[in-house]
């Protein structure tokens, strides 16, 4: 296994910083026409594609199209792009892309052309093509050599940044070849047959250092809010409580007498922003503000009342949903059946708490005509849309510079970008460079949630005791609809996000899995994990509760399962191993399987619980996954952990409620979140594959919620079956 | 006028006495690493050092830090090498990396005072500081790992 040394040089991410902390950004224009594309006129200058700038001095500056918010995505992205390139990883760095859909859109059917970094696809999405760029980057490099040396391109062969000629000896570095390298008219034509064989990588599976840690670890790492212009004044905004609400009135004119206060603009129909000189003083404003606004019907809406509704709708089989798989007749299998097993099952809206809070630098330029935004975002074209939008400007005069994500969780993809739209606004009414900060409070009360849920399963067994019918009925609000309306309306309105995951893998002859929209009104993002993590909990705890009830070890029932598929009986037995599972154990440990876009994962967790404080803890949790090849396999031991951490601090703690159409919490001190003493230790095993690599930073923690939830059955006989499971809860079942 | 030593320079700051020092860091000063997250001392985020005690700067008036010697992730080390940043990197600790100025910041007080931590001293000396993505483990690896190079005086 090859080891690289760290790079003691900082890496640039299209921002670049000096003297007094003031950040210029840097928006490189892509090359022209479609991908991937050489500027001729740089010939001479070193080698300029649209994935790839070789510099004369040997620099190798890769493009990462994706959002980098901790999943690593960005150095992944690269060091794919760098094995086929056969770049030396020394010479290598990595700038974020241009927001241009056309060359660095996801090419993921469903994210419709668009640049989006969501939902564990990253890698996913670009392997191929990244190979096949990469390659044909080299390609140009060996046909400009090929001519030099007045040899046949054929008997040159490349080693790290260097191509050589075996016969004569002769060896040529990337770097001085791109000194010379004269630009062909069209790029070379490169196919799979091009690519290395698996064998040869040198990069792909090996431990190459994430690009943007030493940064993280001094202090100089660059997000948005970071961003500090000449001549830069603050704002706060505040919206609506309840979506939809209007402003009413607001006590402008008295706020905006305070210290350092520059204005306090209304921003119909449902925003109020204060600007100020300095941001403390834009904080002290917004909290002396006071603001009524209009009564709607929404203004009646809670979430405890709204989960009773939505529970009696997963329960009348009279409301047909849409059918997310369909196989066999379940319905007409379950009314025949010898055995039928129920649940219910509810998880409550969760918030993202990303911890950088909401915000963006925008400095609208040319008597508004052109702007510069500084954003962290998961869908910068987006972004570019929607600022062009609320600006009446053409999106091409919109000049982003992306910045590090502090968390992004779904937080950072939504379509409207309400939160570098403030930041356009305020600074075309100041005229002036502006940094809006959504305030903690903020960021709680005007998130987007995870959608709760009510979801109610059947499942039948005939005379013989064999599993013959799997019915899951899903009811939730569909997020997608609010957070990306353009690729729900291409998506034709199927809802995507909530019904993630939810599709069962196992090997039972009549299958309906369906989901019912129930419209809450209120505002909804995707979130870590999306609807795996819920669809999840209820299915595989459903399972488990099947198991139980006919006395089978859930492992090997899971495993007779999933008999056409070793590859997914494989984590299954991993993680039985690495935990050392003994057949019918009550130990206080669950185990759980679940799959998502061609990711397996199975998972144990063992759980104690406090009879007295009804406060659950887990010591230890074992994960076990196959995601195809892996790429940087430390990252990929860093995500696991990590998305098992995020999603246990779901299930234990977390959730947001509604009253009179308003959410609840503000902070941390009412939303809490886990933390370091809560955490448990956590195993992980990558199960060798050769297939290609799918996703893990946003998924990993999909199977934590039932492996708790069952683990909490194997130490009390009781079953939680809605999540958070808060303390009170857990009293409320173990008095059951 | 308020005057106050930032890693090791003297400031002057022309603000009301109770701003909180974060933004004085921060916006005043253009020291960023040091990081708002919550605004009322529940994330850490915003971890520095007064007199070499750790604080929430956002919940510390700027008065309290009066004639007192400030240190943030940018003053932890004259060249970014302190045990615990090099640490950070061996085992690849940052995810997102908005926390993990305040962590470290947690970490190197913790460090002063015990020097060979058991996971309990780690439990109870970091979990001021939230991971959203949940990067606890490796954090709990790197801070032994510090103590076990400075310890070997590297």
């Amino acid at each position: 296994m090859t080891e690289f040394p760290i790079k003691r040089r900082d890496f640039l991410v299209g921002v670049g910083v000096s003297g007094l902390g003031l950040v210029f950004g840097l928006d490189l224009k892509p090359a022209i026409g479609a991908s991937p594309e050489i500027d001729k006129a740089a010939t001479g200058a070193g080698v300029k594609m649209a994935w790839v700038r070789i510099a004369p001095d040997g620099a190798i500056t890769i493009m990462a199209p994706a959002a980098e918010m901790g999943q690593g995505t960005m150095t992944a992205l690269a060091v794919i792009f760098a094995e086929e390139l056969d770049a030396d990883w020394n010479n290598v760095a990595i700038e974020f892309s241009p927001s241009d859909d056309k060359i660095y859109g996801n090419p993921l059917s469903f994210f419709f052309g668009m640049m989006v970094t969501a939902a564990s696809t990253a890698v996913m999405a670009y392997y191929k093509n990244m190979r096949l760029y990469g390659a044909q980057a080299r390609r140009v490099l060996l046909d400009a050599a090929a001519t030099h040396l007045n040899v046949p391109v054929a008997e040159l062969t490349t080693e790290p940044s260097m191509v050589v000629h075996t016969k004569s000896g002769q060896r040529l570095s990337f770097g001085e070849i791109a000194g010379f390298a004269p630009m062909p008219e069209t790029l070379p034509n490169v196919s799979e047959k091009d690519l290395k064989d698996p064998g040869q990588f040198r990069l792909i599976g090996h431990e190459v250092p994430r690009v943007d840690v030493p940064a993280k670890t001094n202090g100089s790492a660059q997000y948005s809010i970071d961003v500090r212009l000449p001549d830069m004044v603050y704002a706060t905004v505040v919206r609506a409580p309840v979506l939809g609400a209007t402003l009413v009135s607001v006590n402008d004119s008295e706020v905006s007498k305070m210290r350092d206060v520059l204005k306090v603009m209304q921003l119909p129909p449902d925003r109020v922003a204060v600007a100020a000189q300095t941001y403390e003083a834009a904080l002290a404003a917004e909290r002396a503000l006071k603001i009524s606004w209009s009564k709607i019907d929404q203004s009646e809406f809670d979430s405890e009342r709204a989960m009773e509704q939505q529970s009696a709708i997963a329960r009348d089989l009279s409301k047909a949903g849409v059918q997310v798989q369909n196989t066999g007749n379940a319905v007409a299998a379950l009314s025949g059946a010898a055995k039928v097993y129920k649940a219910e099952y509810r998880t409550e809206f969760v918030y993202h708490a990303q911890l950088e809070p909401l915000n963006s630098v925008s400095w609208v330029k040319d008597g508004g005509k052109s702007v510069e935004v500084w954003a962290g975002s998961q869908t910068p074209t987006h972004l570019k849309r929607s600022v062009a939008e609320a600006l009446g400007i053409d999106p091409e005069n919109v000049m982003l510079h992306r910045t590090y994500l502090g968390g992004g969780f779904g937080r950072r993809s939504a379509m409207d970008h309400d939160w570098a739209v403030d930041s356009a606004l305020v600074s075309k009414e100041l005229g002036q460079p502006v940094k809006v900060i959504w305030s903690r409070e903020s960021d709680v009360r005007f998130g987007r949630f995870k959608p709760m849920t009510a979801q109610y399963l059947q499942a039948a067994e005939d005379s013989n005791g064999r599993l013959i019918a799997w019915h899951h009925r899903l009811v939730a609000d569909e997020a997608l609809a609010m957070t990306d309306p353009l690729r729900f309306e291409k998506g034709k309105g199927f809802p995507r996000i909530s019904t993630t995951g939810i599709k069962t893998d196992y090997d039972v002859p009549n299958i309906l899995v369906e989901a019912v929209r129930n419209k809450l009104g209120v505002r909804m993002s995707a979130v870590r994990g999306v609807g795996s993590t819920v669809n999840q909990f209820a299915a595989e705890s459903f399972v488990d509760e099947i198991a139980m009830a006919r006395g089978d070890d859930p492992v090997e029932m899971r495993l007779e399962l999933l008999q056409k598929s070793s590859a997914e009986q494989e984590v299954l037995r991993a993680v039985a191993s690495m935990a050392a599972w003994k057949k019918g154990e009550k130990a206080g440990r669950g185990v759980s399987f679940v799959t998502n876009a061609g990711t397996y994962m199975a998972t144990i967790a063992r759980v104690t619980v406090d009879h007295n404080t009804g406060v659950i803890r887990v010591p230890e949790i074992w994960i076990a996954a196959d995601v195809g090849v892996p790429i940087m396999p430390r990252n990929l031991d860093a995500q696991l952990q990590s998305a098992v951490i995020h999603s246990l601090s779901n299930l234990l703690k977390e959730r947001i409620t509604f009253k009179n159409g308003a959410v609840q919490q503000s902070n941390f001190y009412d939303y809490q979140v886990l933390r370091m003493s809560e955490a448990p230790e956590v195993h992980t095993h990558i199960v060798p594959s050769t297939r290609n690599p799918v996703g893990i930073g946003d998924l990993g923690g999909i199977g934590v919620g039932p492996a708790v939830a069952n683990a909490f059955f194997s130490a009390t006989g009781r079953r939680l079956r809605q999540s958070p499971f808060l303390p009170e809860r857990v009293l409320a079942v173990l008095k059951t | 006028m308020i005057s106050l030593t930032v890693n090791k320079r003297s400031v002057k700051v022309d603000v009301e006495p109770s701003t909180p020092l974060l933004w004085i860091l921060r916006e005043h000063l253009g020291l960023t690493g040091t990081k708002y997250g919550c605004g009322v001392a529940q994330c850490g985020a915003c971890t520095v050092h007064l007199d070499g005690r750790p604080v929430r700067s956002c919940s510390t008036p700027v008065s309290r830090a009066a004639g007192k010697e400030v240190t943030t992730i940018e003053g932890l080390s004259p060249d970014r090498s302190h045990p615990l940043q090099r640490a950070w990197i061996e085992i690849e600790v940052p995810q997102c990396g908005y926390c993990q100025s305040g962590q470290i910041m947690s970490a190197a007080a913790l460090l002063e005072k015990t020097p060979n931590p058991v996971d309990d001293d780690i439990n109870r000396a970091m979990s001021g500081n939230i991971c959203r993505c949940g990067t606890y483990p490796r954090i709990r690896r790197a801070i032994h790992r510090a103590a076990e190079m400075s310890k070997a005086g590297a």
